[in-house]
């Protein structure tokens, strides 16, 4: 009896030793590849695309940027840009006023009364401020924000409809007269289609459309030219 | 809803059905350890981990060793988020994260949630998003696609006990699956517009003169990885909205095709692995036809739109020159459709991207996604996480069947005892038990009530939410639930915890047990698994369980809300 007392428990001191063993040998290799994935997908991985994407895409890796004649960055193609003198086609309301460091929307419900009063003043305003007629059916576009806050795009119908208002204000701040067709014309050449004739919606981005806008206006600011006090003050 | 609408949702439907073949005898190879292209690569990681990829593990051991890494890399990302100041590639100089947020978001991604109540482009320097976050999104999704494949292994064998090696399941996932499969589609992202640079934070003076900033970072290296392994923490905070993420229709296509691509494929790969390749594509019958019942009805919900906001004079009918319907926090280039696609598909699978605000959808639409995570995410779900989900539901269904008729139910030649039956239960109850008993807790909190955006039905719908995709995993929100304070950080963490591995262990054990028994032939009273029979028993097996447990909170929050918003109540 006391023999097999005595080997029994040696035998279970023996598998605790044993699973003691195991439990740290798990531990340990658990560390090693946590390191060794780490390295491998999180530095790696991230490299070996940057060093791609820069070959076969450089101007995509680095944000679609638009530069003027001076080489300055006016804004990347995808984002979109807060707009609100006439001359200049407007974007969809925002939840983060065109902040491109704090995207976002306003995740407000649908049953949320500060939505529907927004929703009412913003077409009110839009109604105003495009003399449209004050029971003028809109578009949804026109009084939601976006998700990110920085959508680029907006309906073809919203653009049309502040066609008007676009061109007086150009004649009359500017002495610049564009022709209506001119102005459908352009909206329609800046609309982009589905993708494939099937995906998305079809879209106009606003920053491309106004920079189009602006290089027919041999007024418009970025015709000035180069300012050189940046370079040449610094010499 | 349009013509184009039904035909997008269609062209989708097509990819993930013809990906399924392909992909799943590709991971068939990859989990047999038939795959050797990155051989060298692939040893050498075993030979300095000290791996021996041969050794056969049973179920405990398994679950032992991949709670040992689990833990190993969630201790890694606090200290790293912790001492983010200190390290390198961050050009913001952004200070280090707090401690309860640091935890929340070790946990968030360690258990493939990525939940985040940070915003991504103030709070992550480069360096964390990197080192830490893309590369939570591989582990993470490897290790589910693990369990599933030890899982099935547990079916097709008989009197094993045995589930295979659970580090080399881990590094052939990552290596031969995940890392190919979003280099390539991270090209293909950064084609369409999607950013991968280091730059700092551009400062830009717009056209109108204005001052601008724009956030940068490696984003492509996440993307792909994010939707491949149905992780869905996005890099700034928009997520999938955001233009450098998702810039165009295409990506966006790319981007719900990677989500759903490796749960279609497992679906094939388990079908083929217990060798009755007919059970499989009833499985995935089953899952396709929720799948499209949801984003039928997000669909019609959200191009239905708000007839509050008709009021004010919203056009809410589609046409080819605007999108129409409730375009609150949606994007002009996906329109309703895709918006509706997405917030499906990223809440069938447990990605939780998001490429429209899902706080802001119709009371309706956002109930879809709400009932696709509670439903346990099996409707193709996350990778790995869906499979071993739906085949719990598998046995279930097989359990009532078998009571039904008054004969022992078997599964795929095995017999279903009491304690696969008890696993089972202790997997579909501790989802009631945790989201409805932290939600109610958070409504009678002053602590759980202070964060809300909303009020009335839907401020319940936000706490119901962030509970249901915490334990899900899933990550997604309905974002007006701020939750950066202790009380959210906390229960939150623990809840998403109590989600991966309160399930993840009895799922093991399941699969230990099954692998224990042998297989005995078929018979005449066999309950079939692969007829339409089977594919309607399940599919009211998942939605019976599902509803009985979170109807009555459904009732208080979006279906109510439903009906008030019809009669034009406000909150």
């Amino acid at each position: 009896m006391p023999r097999r007392d005595a080997s029994g428990s040696e035998s279970n001191v023996g598998r605790d030793a044993a699973l003691d063993t195991q439990w740290r040998s798990g531990a340990l290799v658990a560390l090693r590849l946590t390191v060794l994935l780490v390295l491998v997908c999180g530095v790696g991985y991230p490299a070996l695309l940057y060093g791609a994407a820069r070959l076969a895409f450089p101007s995509q890796a680095e944000g679609s940027l638009l530069h003027d004649q001076c080489g300055r960055v006016i804004g990347s193609l995808l984002i979109g840009q807060l707009f609100e003198a006439p001359q200049y086609f407007h974007g969809r309301p925002s939840a983060v006023a065109y902040n491109a460091g704090s995207s976002g929307g306003s995740n407000l419900g649908s049953t949320n009364p500060v939505l529907a009063d927004s929703l009412a003043a913003r077409a009110i305003a839009f109604r105003e401020a495009n003399a449209l007629a004050r029971d003028r059916s809109l578009p949804p576009d026109v009084v939601t924000a976006s998700g990110s806050g920085i959508d680029p795009h907006v309906s073809p119908e919203m653009a049309n409809l502040q066609a008007t208002r676009v061109r007086r204000a150009r004649t009359r701040d500017r002495g610049v007269s564009f022709s209506a067709e001119q102005l459908q014309e352009l909206i329609a050449a800046h609309t982009l289609t589905r993708q494939a004739g099937i995906l998305g919606q079809p879209r106009v981005n606003v920053l491309e459309l106004n920079l189009a806008l602006d290089s027919l206006d041999s007024n418009a600011p970025i015709h000035f030219g180069c300012v050189p006090a940046a370079t040449g003050a610094q010499r | 809803m349009t013509a184009n609408g039904w035909l997008q949702i269609l062209f989708f439907s097509l990819a993930i059905f013809a990906v399924a073949k392909p992909l799943g005898l590709y991971l068939v190879a990859v989990y047999d350890g038939r795959v050797r292209w990155l051989g060298p690569i692939e040893r050498g990681v075993y030979a300095l981990s000290d791996v021996d990829p041969d050794e056969d593990q049973h179920w405990t051991r398994y679950a032992g060793s991949m709670l040992l890494f689990s833990l190993a890399t969630m201790l890694l990302t606090y200290a790293v988020l912790r001492l983010q100041h200190l390290l390198p590639l961050n050009p913001q100089h952004l200070p280090a994260v707090t401690d309860r947020q640091s935890f929340e978001t070790a946990a968030s991604f360690t258990t493939n949630t990525n939940w985040q109540s940070y915003s991504g482009e103030s709070t992550m320097s480069y360096f964390s998003q990197m080192t830490q976050l893309a590369y939570h999104n591989f582990v993470s999704a490897a290790v589910g696609m693990g369990i599933a494949v030890a899982f099935v292994r547990g079916l097709a064998r008989q009197s094993a006990g045995k589930l295979g090696n659970f580090w080399a399941d881990l590094v052939r996932g990552t290596l031969y699956v995940l890392l190919p499969l979003s280099l390539v589609f991270s090209l293909v992202l950064v084609h369409q517009g999607v950013i991968q640079n280091f730059t700092p934070y551009l400062n830009l003076t717009t056209l109108e003169g204005a001052k601008q900033t724009l956030a940068m970072g490696p984003v492509a290296s996440q993307e792909a990885i994010k939707q491949l392994g149905t992780n869905g923490g996005g890099f700034f905070n928009a997520n999938s909205a955001h233009p450098f993420e998702n810039p165009t229709p295409w990506s966006n296509f790319w981007a719900m095709f990677l989500i759903f691509a490796i749960p279609s494929g497992l679906v094939w790969m388990f079908g083929r692995m217990i060798g009755n390749r007919r059970h499989g594509w009833a499985v995935w019958a089953a899952m396709f036809l929720l799948f499209f019942s949801g984003v039928s009805t997000v669909y019609w919900a959200e191009a239905r739109g708000n007839p509050i906001h008709a009021t004010a004079g919203v056009n809410m009918l589609a046409s080819a020159t605007q999108p129409g319907g409730n375009m609150e926090g949606k994007e002009v280039r996906f329109g309703i459709v895709n918006s509706a696609l997405f917030a499906t598909i990223t809440t069938d699978a447990s990605c939780g991207a998001v490429n429209a605000m899902h706080d802001s959808f119709t009371p309706l639409g956002g109930l879809v996604p709400l009932l696709n995570i509670q439903l346990g995410e099996v409707i193709f779900g996350g990778v790995g996480a869906g499979l071993y989900g739906m085949l719990a539901m598998i046995v279930l269904t097989v359990f009532i069947a078998g009571l039904m008729v008054g004969r022992t139910p078997e599964y795929l030649g095995k017999k279903i005892q009491a304690r696969e039956i008890q696993m089972v239960m202790l997997f579909a109850l501790l989802s009631s038990l945790i989201i409805l008993g932290m939600t109610a807790l958070s409504v009678i909190l002053p602590a759980g009530l202070a964060e809300l955006n909303n009020s009335g039905p839907h401020g319940f719908s936000e706490i119901l939410y962030a509970f249901s995709s915490a334990f899900g995993n899933n990550g997604s929100a309905f974002g007006g639930l701020t939750g950066t304070t202790y009380y959210y950080n906390t229960m939150l963490a623990v809840t998403m915890l109590f989600g991966r591995f309160g399930l993840i262990v009895p799922v093991l054990a399941l699969a230990g047990f099954m692998a224990e028994k042998k297989i005995v032939p078929e018979s005449i009273g066999t309950f079939p698994v692969t007829g339409p029979l089977f594919v309607l028993l399940l599919i009211g097996v998942i939605l019976i369980v599902g509803a009985l447990t979170f109807f009555p909170a459904l009732a208080l929050g979006p279906i109510v809300e439903h009906f008030l918003m019809d009669a034009g109540r406000l909150f």
